[in-house]
């Protein structure tokens, strides 16, 4: 019976345990306070891009009250993930709203959620399954694991992760992912080209010489191959289109006309005592407006614009029966013309950068006071005003003194002979006198003048009706035939420059592999042109570039799914699709060194 | 077969079982391994009562060898849910740290210390000897040991893990 026992002493196996507890702190302990604690602590190496961070872990760890004062953080509360968040943050710039959901705004996100709901896309989101916080903020670490090693791909996400919220399980683009209800066609392109009308009519007539031979001859891959870019103006649309832009078309001569005086019945003006000064007379023979520029310059306050907008519409060659008021207004705004001239002469460039400062209310860039003037010589201004006996010095002296000289007519028009020859003269753009109608014009140089496009730029921005001049498609350089005008978030237009503008929020896509495999022959493939299509140009014609209807028709997960399948080649859904929105790739900010060692005292 | 035979094929069967349970569980729970949320700080504190609870079994005195065979067994069963629970745990964050590979490292010593003390629980009941009850003796101590200190490392750990932030301040200083 005795060998069915075992003595065992209790005591021993006791003091063993703890004599085992003791050891095993003590030496951790003691590695611990030691020089190499820190790497002993290490829960891995962090990954290559924050390999230079190792050393210093206060940089992206939070040692806040709030890290303290919760010691059981990130299982009871998220706070710590938060506060580490922040300091992701500080190199790592993620739009206005960084740790919401995609880095949406809230507003962003109900617009989002139901866009998706209405075209039954993925409607059901898991939300007790988002692992947010009482603000509705998602920590970075719960996508984005550190110390998982060197290699460790702290961007690249796999698909049971963006399952955890959305709740539609998709296999792939042949199983369960939802179809395309307008991509890639969902907003108009910053170019209006029209491919049926060309395809269909303009490549068919005499131009077919200039008609390309294959989508490639116009749309070229970029850098990095992964847009589809215009070749260029020269290359694709110059052949046809030049001339237009070039001006030489153009009725009332090939530059814009950027000073001028209006024509007035001086006659009139004369006769019924109205006190503007000597106006170049023989302008009432041709039908001389407000050049844009000079209205835009003249449009400072509420009461000019009003004046200018009233000017525009009274009928100024006959001034015979003109109201009061209408008269009223031709003074004021020939008195404010004189000034502006007077200023223009004074300054020059000075001057010109002031007054367009004036009506942005914002300093010009340098880029843009050089794009504005584009080299306007004084002494053309000077000339021409000589040449219009314009005594604007003088006559607003008598004006400051309550004596303004009658309206009296000035110039004549005798040498407008030579009108043309000034005009071919800067036949490669620049700077010429129109006598025929008193006008300082700007020859454009070709696409992509850049004083036509600043200029452009700056009435749109200052939401001036001088815009709608510059850019109806009869305006010198027809920039807007082509480029596409959109309204911006504050309602001002926006010239389209570039073919498109337009980054979508949640999808990165790449031509690149898909311009090479043997399945593709051609762009037809994926895109596949309607057979009519009518309201294509007619989605110009409005500011809104959502409301659109395009030449192709919108693609189908099918063509998609044909290589993308599980079985073929890569299908995850980063290989589409986004995080982080509004952004086309999270943008490293680099902190000085000074920066990061006050966040370090901060902390 | 004989008892002390059949209760070896037993155990074999349930470390084999559990492995086998670990590895499943673990895949099938790859949604929720991969997914946006972290279980591994739950996991961590369920290893710690599990480990507490095998440190109470182990010092529960046991005289006779038929209840050392019980208090074995039961050793034997936590011990097997434990290594389901660590694999869990360490599914999504596999240790790479010098202390998180020791605690994997003590923590598979302790497995191996199990099925060493079971094998000689055995052939203590078949085979009772002075000899052997020395050498079993002798594990229940060591074990004990290695207990101790994966309890206490393991704290540390999960102390270390929950308060980082002040950790980061104080290793930087």
């Amino acid at each position: 019976m005795a060998q069915r026992r075992i003595e065992i002493s209790t005591t021993k196996v006791r003091i063993a345990s703890i004599a085992g507890a003791a050891a095993g702190s003590g030496v951790l302990a003691l590695f611990l306070l030691g020089s190499r604690g820190k790497s002993l602590v290490l829960p891995g190496p962090l990954a290559s891009p924050h390999a230079m961070l190792e050393e210093n872990c206060e940089i992206c760890h939070s040692s806040t009250f709030d890290a303290v004062q919760h010691p059981l953080s990130g299982w009871v509360t998220s706070d710590l993930d938060l506060a580490q968040s922040r300091l992701c943050l500080e190199c790592h710039a993620l739009g206005k709203h960084p740790l919401t959901p995609h880095a949406w705004s809230r507003d962003e996100a109900k617009q989002y959620r139901s866009q998706l709901g209405q075209d039954g896309q993925v409607a059901s989101f898991r939300d007790s399954a988002v692992p947010l916080s009482a603000r509705g903020h998602v920590a970075c670490s719960t996508c984005h694991r550190e110390h998982r090693g060197r290699s460790n791909e702290l961007a690249t996400l796999n698909d049971q992760q963006c399952q955890t919220c959305h709740a539609r399980t998709l296999e792939g683009f042949p199983h369960g992912h939802p179809e395309f209800s307008s991509y890639p066609y969902d907003q108009r392109t910053g170019i209006h080209f029209d491919h049926l009308a060309h395809i269909q009519r303009h490549f068919r007539s005499d131009l077919q010489k200039h008609a390309p031979g294959r989508c490639t001859d116009c749309h070229i891959p970029d850098g990095d191959g992964k847009k589809m870019v215009l070749a260029g103006f020269e290359k694709t649309c110059m052949a046809c289109h030049g001339a237009a832009i070039a001006g030489t078309a153009q009725l009332d001569g090939a530059g814009l006309s950027v000073l001028t005086f209006p024509a007035l019945d001086t006659l009139s003006l004369e006769k019924r005592d109205i006190a503007i000064g000597a106006w170049p007379a023989d302008a009432s023979e041709v039908e001389t407006e407000m050049a844009p520029i000079a209205s835009f310059l003249l449009g400072k306050t509420e009461r000019e614009r009003e004046d200018l907008e009233r000017f525009s519409a009274i009928d100024r060659l006959d001034l015979s029966f003109a109201a009061e008021d209408d008269l009223g207004v031709v003074t004021r705004v020939a008195w404010n013309l004189k000034r502006l001239y007077v200023r223009l002469a004074a300054e020059g460039h000075t001057g010109l950068i002031g007054l367009i400062e004036e009506r942005l209310s914002r300093p010009l860039q340098e880029r843009e006071r050089d794009d504005l003037i584009s080299g306007l010589p004084g002494e053309l201004l000077a000339t021409a005003l000589d040449a219009w006996a314009f005594r604007g010095d003088s006559e607003l002296s008598q004006l400051a003194q309550g004596m303004p000289p009658k309206a009296t007519m000035s110039a004549s028009t005798g040498r407008t002979v030579e009108d043309p020859k000034r005009e071919r003269f800067v036949s490669q753009g620049g700077w010429y006198l129109q006598h025929s109608d008193f006008s300082l014009r700007y020859r454009p140089n070709g696409h992509a003048d850049p004083f036509l496009r600043a200029w452009l730029d700056v009435t749109a921005e200052s939401g001036a009706s001088e815009f709608d001049q510059l850019s109806s498609a009869t305006a010198q350089g027809a920039c807007a035939k082509c480029h596409g005008i959109e309204a911006s978030a504050g309602g001002a237009p926006r010239m389209q420059w570039h073919a498109r503008e337009h980054k979508r929020d949640l999808l990165h896509f790449s031509h690149r592999p898909h311009l090479t495999p043997d399945e593709i022959t051609d762009c037809s493939t994926c895109h596949v042109l309607k057979e009519t299509s009518d309201d294509y140009s007619s989605a110009f014609d409005q500011r809104d570039p959502l409301i659109f209807s395009s030449n192709f028709k919108t693609m189908a997960t099918a063509t998609c799914g044909e290589c993308h399948s599980p079985e073929a080649t890569d299908n995850t859904c980063m290989l589409c699709h986004s995080y982080h929105v509004n952004l086309p790739a999270p943008r490293v900010q680099t902190p000085s060194l000074n920066e990061l060692f006050e966040q370090i005292a901060g902390n | 077969m004989t008892a002390p035979r059949k209760t070896a094929v037993r155990f074999a069967v349930i470390l084999v079982l559990s492995t086998a349970a670990a590895i499943t569980i673990t895949s099938m729970a790859s949604p929720l391994a991969h997914g946006l949320y972290d279980a591994s700080l739950i996991t961590g504190w369920v290893l710690l009562i599990l480990l507490a609870a095998l440190a109470a079994c182990t010092w529960s005195p046991r005289r006779g060898l038929s209840a050392l065979g019980t208090q074995l067994r039961w050793v034997a069963l936590l011990t097997a849910f434990t290594m389901i629970v660590f694999a869990g745990h360490i599914h999504n964050f596999p240790p790479l740290g010098i202390l998180d590979r020791g605690l994997a490292s003590i923590f598979l010593l302790l497995t191996a210390s199990s099925s060493w003390g079971f094998w000689l629980s055995i052939r203590l009941r078949s085979h009772s000897s002075p000899k052997g009850q020395t050498a079993f003796r002798t594990w229940l101590l060591a074990h004990s040991a290695i207990l101790g200190v994966l309890l206490s490392t393991g704290v540390i750990h999960g102390l270390l893990i929950h308060c980082h932030g002040v950790m980061a301040r104080l290793l930087d200083k």
